[in-house]
């Protein structure tokens, strides 16, 4: 039995500092690449919506929703022991007050470990506003409290970090 | 009252971590009963609960 070999050498297409598509083997142009023509083809993206806060609705009260499975049975507390308490469905955050950042006079300290925590508000970080509100919450180990609590809210983000500030008096 | 934060301590992963430098020395501006724990202004500039443990005494 003879073998016989063959190499068969492939030479790949090549793209030029200008996008062109050259031959591999000969090194002709033979056309734009793909990416080149994507970018010429492309419609210029409408800018983002600008983006409408109303403050009004940072300090009206909220009936949290009764449902199961909804937002607020996912959102915990963060209690100085280091337990996580939860919000009563149903339950209403009241008084509440804009006590940083947008909407107030002053700023949030810690603006930039919420803009390195949410990549997304790095254009738009002076809507992010820190938030204080009493509602009653549920304690990890049981039992309910009267609570002020403080977080932060975005238009793009919604609430975020729920932490515990102080005990207060319930008056039901 | 002033404490030091002490590294490492025992609390769930990524709790103070963000709210609380190792080492720094703060001043307790209150204690809140019936808990115990301390009031002190943190990395945040507000003033919040911490445990007891998480602190020594540097001075009373």
């Amino acid at each position: 039995m003879k073998w016989e070999y063959s190499i068969i050498i492939m030479a790949y297409d090549k793209t030029d500092k200008n996008g062109d598509l050259h031959d591999g083997n000969t090194g002709r142009y033979k056309s734009k690449s793909a990416d080149a023509l994507s970018k010429e083809l492309a419609i210029p993206s409408k800018k983002e919506p600008p983006i409408i806060v109303d403050t009004q609705h940072l300090i009206e009260d909220e009936v949290l929703p009764r449902s199961v499975g909804a937002k607020w049975a996912n959102f915990e507390i963060r209690m100085p022991d280091g337990s996580k308490a939860k919000f009563i469905e149903g339950a209403k955050l009241e008084k509440k007050e804009i006590i940083a950042g947008y909407g107030a006079r002053r700023k949030i300290d810690d603006i930039n470990d919420l803009v390195n925590t949410f990549p997304e508000t790095k254009s738009t970080p002076r809507f992010w506003a820190k938030v204080k509100g009493e509602t009653t919450i549920i304690l990890s180990m049981g039992g309910h409290l009267k609570a002020e609590l403080h977080w932060y809210e975005h238009p793009k983000i919604g609430k975020y970090d729920f932490k515990y500030k102080r005990r207060v008096q319930d008056e039901s | 009252m002033k404490v030091k934060k002490i590294p490492n301590t025992n609390m769930p992963e990524g709790w103070c971590n963000r709210d609380l430098i190792d080492n720094k020395i703060y001043e307790v501006i209150g204690i809140e009963e019936p808990m115990g724990w301390y009031r002190i202004i943190d990395k945040s500039g507000e003033d919040y609960c911490y445990p007891p443990e998480l602190f020594e005494i540097v001075e009373e």
